[in-house]
């Protein structure tokens, strides 16, 4: 309990530092008050406007009174929209959280399988592997998007070029992986985010799995019998899993991060569209209301992960437990 | 009964042969060792016996029968069949061996699902029970408990437990001590010959420790670069070994007779193992070496019944026989300074580790590792600090050094005092104690030169004098080549390194050393040659060592004085004699008991129940008294004061108030 407590100040540390140097470098960047108002208004326009958002006071006072805001759950209205930052962005949140969370999956369907063979097999199918893994880093995602786009939209006629198909409500959440069609839409956007995400998979699982099979443990199991499968199945994934978990909880915050990409070139309505709008009119508000979002995902994710080493390696378990 | 017969066994890696045509058999019920250091291809045996040598090792001939089934000509579905059913083996590590993520039933549970069908509640019976004849006490409760629950010695009952689940015939032990502490050995092999005597099981022990396999062995082979070089019944052996290697191990281990003397060594190393071998593997190191042995691989002779060798000296035509080696030379006895001097003079030191909990990291406890020792050591004598693992001993001799810092108590050097000095002063003052650390091989930094190791020390404390010409003189003087100081640590043996961190101890001129276990990470043949080291640099220099380490057959070939330590205090200290010929405190006489003795006599062996507590959580009263044998009512309650027993010892024990 103590651990959760310690690790929730934690995350309101890293917010409120977030918060901090966003605050500045979006100020650094630029006045938003140049874009915003019309230049043939007067000088009394131009004052109305900057009085209207709160832009004449001193910044360090600019960011007390936002924390005060934040505080009781406001974090400004944006200066483009003029509603309040938050709900705007939640609403295009379930749109970004299918896209990652569907690369996720695809990323440990397909990687992890692959990543187990590499490991265990010496020949040149795990090379082939191994080649993938490589040209899955060093692919920029964009283009890889494009590329899926001419191939299976284009030329083949497959699957859509983009858009987000239609959504079906689940508990007033919009989702799209409940029909055909929308999984349709789903499949070249989660694929285009996983690709990197499976590769980084097969190179941690297939490392994992060749030094677990070197150890003494698993030369034990051996001298008792048990077969490879077993082996594989029971003692090494099981150690395997801890990585595994770090990495994709850490990658679930990248690949949010990263949509921002994907969802421009396939046109999909999530969050990223939202950002790359507001750094573009440096609406402010609503910048800092989606980084620190992100942060707190974040932080949750990671708090997460550190819950679940608690269930898969048991002497962590005694330490927390007793913390 | 023939249970399972090797024959012409080898073992291919490239172009080396750890594994070359070895033989031998061994009946139902039997207990045959395999002798030897490491590096002789015991190990690399065991494992192809049970088809489980490493990628890059291949079987390069032989056969291997067991209970009449060739297993070299099993698929390898066949042969997982035959493993932990026919032939079962546990590991040397008991820490690694075992399975961190999953629970000593789940680890047992597969194997009874595995060989005997069981699952459920009938397999948990069938595991407790298995616990419960392993002698893990409320099996009960470690059934559902993870590996690292489970003290070392627990681990290694886990680990046979588990092997013994499909109920073979043969148990392989690969060193299954080696890793534990005397009075767990004790422990585990008492649990391990009543195992085999309770289930007909024939065992296959591999082990470099003479005392070990004198204690369990009905037969033993000596191996020597891969090779068989004796093989010999248990009575035999030990009181007359064929081979000259053989007798060169015996001649190695320290003891008390060989006090006064050097210890036999065997000169160069163990040869690689791709070399060709034109006649004797032994040859090169032999000091009865013949012209023949050169270029003629001597055939097996008997010279006793039961006795074989492969030595051309028991040839016919060879008259004169080897005789057992005695100890070199004589040395200098020690020049004890008896004039009351001391150089080290430790009073009421105590090391306290906090226990940090809860959010504020409140201390809400302290692990008392060193709690209230005091010792003496007078210039040119030796002190040994005996005791098993987590006593303390080594975080004492770090507190020594001031590596640690004391939670409280004094530490005078030459009646300097230590703690408390400021760092810069504290430098100097300490220069004259270097300490040599347990494992070569993570005591020296492996990007650094040899030569500027050695010279580090120096250019610290800004010595005069040309660093280069001194580097060269100290590592001649250690047994080293001059010419050796511009390699890197990796090229040499482990012998070799411990020979390199002693010539950087003794570079700032100390007078005194902390060797902490500097021996326990060599084989026997290398130890001598340490040990010799360390007696010669002692009578030349004058040094005073402080001796860490839980080896009593060194501490008898080497200590004036010795402190047992256990859970933080010393509870006897007294002369080598005295301690080691006549203990007086129960801990010291089980520990004494603990160790396995060589003469080859099964004596009556008294061990020591249950594990060491905790530190952290000391019992009440006297630390012993939940294992003690003579315990009583007042030991409960009531650490003992010290009692002068003669004018040099003092016992910690209330029989002796």
């Amino acid at each position: 309990m103590n651990f959760l407590l310690r690790r929730l100040v934690h995350g309101g540390i890293v917010l409120l530092a977030m918060s901090l140097l966003v605050f500045a470098a979006v100020y650094a960047i630029g006045s938003p008050v140049d874009l915003l108002v019309d230049p043939n208004a007067d000088a009394t326009d131009r004052e109305r406007v900057i009085r209207g958002l709160g832009l004449d006071r001193p910044l360090p006072l600019q960011y007390l009174l936002f924390l005060k805001g934040a505080l009781s759950g406001n974090l400004g209205n944006s200066f483009i929209y003029g509603t309040p930052a938050i709900p705007l962005i939640l609403s295009r949140l379930p749109a970004t959280l299918e896209l990652a969370l569907s690369a996720l999956a695809i990323a440990v369907l397909v990687g992890l399988p692959l990543g187990l063979y590499a490991g265990t097999k010496r020949n040149s199918a795990s090379r082939l592997i191994e080649g993938f893994a490589l040209l899955g880093f060093s692919l920029p995602t964009f283009w890889i998007g494009l590329m899926l786009i001419l191939v299976f939209a284009v030329d083949l006629q497959w699957l859509p070029p983009g858009g987000r198909g239609p959504t079906y409500e689940v508990f007033g959440i919009e989702l799209s992986c409940l029909s055909r069609e929308g999984w349709r839409h789903l499949l070249l956007p989660a694929t285009t985010l996983a690709l990197f995400n499976i590769a980084l998979l097969i190179r941690v699982t297939r490392s994992g799995v060749a030094d677990a099979l070197g150890r003494d443990y698993v030369r034990f199991a051996r001298s008792r019998g048990l077969g490879p499968a077993h082996i594989l199945g029971v003692h090494v994934l099981r150690n395997l899993m801890i990585p595994i978990i770090t990495l994709l909880g850490l990658e679930f915050g990248s690949t949010v991060a990263f949509a921002v990409v994907t969802e421009s070139v396939f046109g999909w309505p999530g969050m990223g569209k939202l950002l790359i709008d507001a750094v573009g009119t440096l609406d402010r508000p609503l910048i800092v209301a989606y980084l620190l979002l992100t942060t707190t995902l974040f932080v949750a994710v990671n708090l997460l992960i550190d819950v679940s080493y608690g269930l898969l390696d048991p002497r962590l378990r005694r330490e927390s437990g007793d913390a | 009964m023939t249970l399972l017969s090797a024959r012409n066994l080898s073992v291919r890696i490239g172009a080396a042969h750890p594994v070359a045509d070895v033989s031998f058999d061994i009946a139902a019920g039997e207990t045959f060792a395999l002798l030897g250091e490491s590096g002789c291809g015991k190990s690399m045996t065991a494992l192809a016996l049970m088809r489980l040598l490493p990628d890059a090792a291949r079987i390069d001939g032989g056969t291997v029968t067991l209970a009449d089934v060739d297993l070299f000509a099993l698929s390898e579905a066949e042969m997982r069949r035959q493993r932990g059913r026919q032939a079962a083996m546990i590991f040397q590590e008991p820490a690694t061996s075992l399975n961190p993520v999953l629970t000593v039933g789940q680890q047992i549970g597969e194997s009874l699902a595995l060989h005997r069908r069981l699952r459920g509640q009938p397999a948990r019976e069938a595991g407790v029970e298995l616990l419960r004849a392993v002698g893990i006490p409320d099996p009960r409760r470690r059934w559902d408990e993870y590996p690292f629950q489970l003290s070392g010695g627990m681990k290694q009952r886990a680990m046979i437990a588990m092997a013994l689940a499909g109920e073979p015939r043969l148990l392989i032990a690969d060193e299954p001590t080696t890793a534990l502490d005397v009075t767990i050995q004790a422990q585990v092999l008492d649990l391990l010959a009543d195992l085999q005597k309770a289930r007909g099981m024939a065992l296959l022990l591999i082990s470099h420790d003479l005392g070990v396999v004198a204690r369990m062995a009905d037969r033993i082979g000596v191996m020597y670069a891969g090779q068989l070089v004796e093989v010999a019944e248990r009575a035999a052996f030990f009181a007359r070994p064929a081979h000259p290697y053989a007798q060169k191990l015996f001649a190695a281990l320290p003891d008390a007779k060989a006090r006064n003397g050097r210890l036999a060594t065997i000169p160069g190393q163990v040869p690689p193992l791709d070399t060709h071998f034109a006649g004797c593997r032994f040859a090169e190191r032999c000091a009865a070496v013949m012209e023949v042995c050169r270029h003629q691989p001597p055939p097996w002779f008997e010279p006793v019944a039961g006795q074989r060798v492969r030595c051309h000296l028991y040839a016919e035509s060879v008259v004169s026989r080897p005789t057992e080696a005695a100890a070199e030379t004589e040395m200098p006895a020690v020049a004890a300074a008896a004039n009351g001097e001391t150089i080290l003079d430790v009073v009421d030191l105590k090391v306290h580790f906090p226990i940090r909990r809860g959010l504020f990291r409140r201390v809400v406890g302290h692990v008392r590792a060193v709690d209230g020792v005091s010792l003496t050591l007078a210039p040119g004598r030796t002190l040994a600090l005996v005791g098993e693992s987590g006593c303390g001993k080594t975080t004492l001799g770090k507190a020594v050094l001031q590596l640690i810092a004391p939670s409280a108590g004094r530490v005078r050097y030459r009646g300097v005092e230590l703690c408390g000095l400021p760092p810069k002063t504290l430098r100097g003052a300490r220069a004259g104690m270097q300490m040599v650390f347990q494992d070569p091989y993570g005591s020296l930094n492996p990007r650094m030169r040899v030569g500027d190791i050695v010279a580090e020390g120096m250019q610290a404390l800004r010595l005069p004098g040309d660093h280069r010409v001194r580097v060269n003189d100290l590592l001649q003087q250690v047994g080293l080549a001059a010419a050796m100081a511009d390699r890197f640590p990796h090229e040499f043996s482990g012998g070799q390194r411990q020979r390199i961190a002693i010539a950087r101890a003794l570079a700032v001129d100390p007078r005194l050393l902390i060797c902490d276990e500097p021996t326990s990470a060599l084989d026997v043949s290398v130890q001598a040659q340490i040990l010799n080291l360390l007696r010669d640099l002692r009578a030349s220099l004058g040094l005073a060592y402080l001796f860490i380490t839980h080896n009593i057959a060194v501490v008898d070939y080497l200590a004036d004085e010795v402190a047992v330590m256990y859970l933080g205090r010393i509870v006897e200290r007294g002369t080598a004699e005295e301690i080691l010929r006549n203990p007086r405190h129960p801990y010291t006489v089980a520990l004494i008991a603990a160790v396995p003795r060589v003469d080859g006599v099964r004596g009556e062996v008294l061990s020591v129940a249950g594990d060491m507590p905790s530190p952290a959580n000391p019992p009440s009263g006297c630390h012993f008294h939940p294992r003690c044998p003579q315990a009583m009512e007042r030991c409960r309650s009531e650490y003992p004061g010290e009692t002068g027993v003669s004018a040099t010892r003092v016992v910690r024990c209330h029989l002796y108030d």
